[in-house]
């Protein structure tokens, strides 16, 4: 995310950039873990 | 045993580390020896019939030139051991198919992998694998449980090049995160929690309902598939391997033909260079290649009524399609920006609910109920 923000925002200060990704990261990190905790749904391509 | 536990974390953790931790010379055999501790513990019937499988495949692709005979021959021996297992898990629940073993665990994917090197020996595309190599692509831990089916030639070109690289390992972990959030928030919290308890609302003969149910399960099914590709991509980055992408926004392709050439990137390329080709170098028809082709699709998730009416399904939609693409040149062609991009858009939202409601196909048990989710899902708002 941060090479993203780098390349696609290239006027966007490199502090910056890794602000925006470490909060990308610790939102996808946080919802990982919500989601871990649900019940699991069907899923028929596994173990086949 | 779900890629959402601690116990396939902790796989990875353990891999990861014993693997950077070995010698250079000794990686692909510490990481063979891991995937045999793996099948070893986690379904032992597996782990013989791969070994049965490499042993054979290695003892044909040694050959100098194999005989359409034996490619033949071993590729129905193949098929035959696939089918079987598949015949006797058909009608059982997914959890007692895991549990019970009535599968062996990735058998559909180092199947096709085995079949891969098979028939690139056969036409004469690879010389001079190592065994050690062609162990160590079919013993490949990250993608031996759910894909994707990655090829020989990208395994045999990274491997002499694997090196400790932060950048890759970095872009792996980032990719076993997005994995993870698909399957957990986006898939079992948003889809299966939110918007199946929106769908129980409505009455369950209600328009709305159907088409819920629908559109949960399209979405459901991608974003589950797609994490635990992306799950299994980053843990091969972590080990130094970029293995084949399995998805392309499959769900944003403008008409069938793309959707089909961005979803399960990895078997429908294998099926289109090993099945459609050779039909329609026999028959010398598309259409008949891509409805054989969409069939064996179907057969290869499972051997059964439903999975034969969806390949038809689809492969009925891509000879429309290439009907299609006959007419165009007859049209006369839209040349105006806005109208091309609302033609678009119907498109891409025809082609999406075309591939949706051909899952409702096999996940009903009979095509009366398929048929009643469909009408309820269209008709069923104007009643």
């Amino acid at each position: 995310m941060y090479q993203a923000l780098c390349k696609h925002m290239p006027f966007l200060p490199r502090g910056a950039a890794l602000t925006l990704a470490s909060l990308w990261y610790v939102l996808m990190l946080a919802l990982a873990v919500v989601g871990i905790f649900q019940p699991q749904a069907e899923f028929t391509y596994l173990a086949m | 045993m779900q890629f959402v536990s601690l116990e396939w974390a902790m796989w990875m953790v353990a891999t990861f580390s014993l693997y950077w931790l070995a010698p250079p010379n000794w990686r692909q055999a510490t990481l063979n020896a891991l995937t045999m501790a793996f099948l070893a513990y986690r379904s032992p019937g597996s782990l013989a019939i791969l070994i049965a499988f490499a042993f054979l495949t290695w003892t044909v692709v040694r050959l100098p030139r194999p005989s359409s005979l034996v490619v033949v021959a071993v590729t129905l021996a193949f098929v035959a051991i696939l089918a079987s297992f598949k015949l006797q898990a058909r009608g059982q629940a997914i959890e007692s198919i895991i549990s019970e073993g009535l599968i062996p665990l990735g058998i559909s994917y180092y199947t096709f992998r085995c079949l891969h090197l098979i028939f690139e020996r056969y036409r004469g595309r690879f010389a001079g694998a190592m065994p050690r190599e062609i162990a160590g692509y079919l013993f490949f831990l990250p993608t031996i449980v759910v894909g994707p089916i990655h090829r020989f030639g990208d395994y045999q070109r990274d491997v002499h090049r694997v090196r400790f690289e932060p950048a890759l390992i970095a872009e792996g972990l980032e990719r076993i995160l997005y994995g993870y959030v698909k399957i957990g928030f986006l898939a079992n919290y948003l889809v299966n929690g939110q918007l199946d308890a929106l769908r129980t609302q409505f009455p369950p003969t209600s328009g709305l309902a159907n088409y819920l149910y629908i559109v949960e399960g399209g979405l459901n099914l991608y974003f589950q598939f797609s994490g635990y590709a992306d799950i299994a991509i980053g843990f091969a980055r972590l080990l130094g391997f970029r293995v084949i992408e399995n998805f392309n926004w499959p769900y944003l392709q403008k008409n069938l033909s793309d959707y089909w050439r961005n979803w399960h990137i990895s078997l429908t390329s294998w099926c289109r260079d090993y099945v459609y080709t050779t039909m329609v170098s026999f028959v010398r028809s598309p259409a008949i290649g891509a409805l054989t082709t969409l069939i064996v699709i179907g057969l290869w998730h499972e051997i059964s009524f439903r999975f034969i009416v969806w390949g038809l399904y689809h492969g009925f939609g891509l000879i429309v399609w290439q009907r299609f693409q006959a007419l165009k040149p007859h049209l006369s062609p839209v040349t105006s920006k806005p109208a091309r991009a609302i033609l678009t858009a119907i498109s891409t939202v025809f082609t999406v609910h075309y591939v949706w409601f051909g899952f409702v196909i096999v996940r009903k048990p009979d095509l009366a109920q398929v048929w009643d989710v469909w009408t309820a899902a269209t008709v069923g708002f104007f009643r």
